[in-house]
């Protein structure tokens, strides 16, 4: 072939290139339009299937395995799936799918409460609510970017995570004070009266012995008692600033 | 007197503890205090930063948002404010004045990195070999957004110490100011 001289060429091998890369750019368009179509296509299949076979999934440890397995590598999170579903059906996909069973998003959310947990233990001495690690979680999710668009992880999910650590014996556990879900991740019980102070705590911000004993009827020497053990476990931080010494709580900051 | 919680209308380094009473209060529990210690420790640094604070009078700060939140009226108590001092000293992150205890250099970096950083931007610039006066470096034209900005001349010439004891730098006088020569 001829080898082209001249102007012409010039202007031909530009026209030439820019037909291409428009050609390209449609190409990739329609083949980008077929895959999500495919793909959403692809996940109403999944959400049916995982329906349809459920008591499979729930009773066959291998089958259920395997198909925890399928979702991860296409990148389905079941607790976003979870997010997407009416409340009042309880929970996840996996919880409706493995009923109280625990699973590994359990277990890996477990993880990042006791990272949590520990960060946070010289602050408040090992006793922190479940809002509060919630929305840690969530600030760090955040900064992490990416990751969890949107994911969300309720207090239940929080509260049954915890649950999952039991076994493990590690001391992590989820105590009512009051009205407020507390973790509480040093192996330490609290008795009635320390749970008591604290209770107050939640309603007031702070006590005072006179608070107590005015309130519970205690005598001064109990009240004491119980806010000095409470100090001594890094519970309660102590302020004599003003008037009577009074008694706060970091962990309701 | 619960609801305390304007942390929202604080800059970002304010510390959530901020506005809880018993931050005011040196706590006697050992673990409580350590965490009281590092949360301060880290505030001074911070809120000096942010201000272009190098050196704290105790007495002056003290009546400052840095130690006193008027909000709930609370302070710290000057022998607390010494203790969190002297533990900033022990990192490399303060000095005292004189043995009083009662002006503060402050080192929101320490010595050792501001001198890093003062080695990299002559560096960069290509001003190695040639002598600089201590005010250009902290007053100069050319270091406006430099974070040792405004420095105090003493902690300067401490910086460049560091330098000068790697055998990069060396500290003279010319005339009633010094100089620096960096290579």
């Amino acid at each position: 072939m001829r080898r082209r001289v001249g102007l012409a060429a010039l202007d031909r091998r530009a026209q030439d290139s820019q037909t291409r890369s428009t050609h390209g750019a449609t190409l990739r368009r329609t083949h980008q339009s077929e895959l999500t179509t495919q793909l959403s296509v692809f996940q109403a299949a999944l959400s049916t299937f995982s329906t349809q076979y459920s008591s499979e999934i729930r009773q066959n440890p291998k089958f259920r395995s395997e198909f925890a397995r399928m979702c991860t590598t296409i990148g389905i999170d079941p607790l976003a799936a979870s997010s997407n579903r009416p409340k009042e059906k309880g929970g996840s996909i996996w919880s409706e799918l493995l009923g109280t069973q625990v699973n590994d998003f359990y277990f890996e959310l477990a993880v990042k409460i006791v990272e949590v947990c520990r960060d946070t233990r010289s602050k408040n001495g090992g006793l922190i609510s479940v809002s509060e690690v919630q929305s840690t979680l969530l600030k760090k999710d955040q900064s992490t970017g990416g990751g969890g668009t949107g994911l969300q992880i309720s207090e239940d999910d929080i509260i049954r995570s915890v649950e999952c650590l039991k076994p493990l014996g590690s001391g992590f556990e989820v105590i009512k004070i009051g009205k407020t879900n507390m973790i509480r991740s040093v192996p330490k019980e609290l008795n009635r009266d320390q749970a008591k102070v604290l209770e107050v705590i939640q309603v007031l911000g702070f006590v005072t012995i006179g608070v107590l004993v005015d309130n519970l009827g205690w005598i001064a020497p109990r009240a004491q008692a119980v806010v000095d053990d409470l100090m001594a476990e890094a519970y309660l931080w102590v302020d004599e600033q003003e008037g009577e010494t009074s008694y706060w709580a970091p962990c309701s900051l | 007197m619960a609801n305390l919680k304007d942390k929202s209308a604080l800059p970002a380094y304010y510390p959530e503890f901020y506005t809880f009473p018993p931050f005011y209060t040196r706590q006697p529990n050992a673990a409580s205090w350590s965490s009281q210690l590092s949360q301060w420790r880290s505030f001074i640094l911070a809120y000096c930063r942010a201000h272009k604070l190098w050196r704290l009078n105790l007495a002056d700060t003290m009546e400052t948002d840095l130690f006193y939140n008027k909000s709930i009226n609370r302070k710290l108590p000057l022998p607390t404010i010494r203790e969190v001092v002297d533990d900033l000293v022990k990192s490399s992150n303060a000095e005292w004045l004189s043995s009083e205890k009662s002006i503060a250099y402050i080192y929101w970096r320490t010595p050792e990195d501001f001198a890093s950083q003062i080695y990299s931007w002559i560096d960069e610039t290509g001003q190695k070999g040639t002598v600089l006066t201590l005010l250009e470096l902290t007053e100069g034209d050319n270091t406006t957004q430099q974070e040792w900005y405004g420095m105090d001349q003493t902690m300067l010439v401490k910086c460049l110490n560091v330098l000068v004891k790697k055998g990069q730098a060396q500290v003279f006088s010319v005339g009633d100011d010094k100089g620096v020569k960096v290579w």
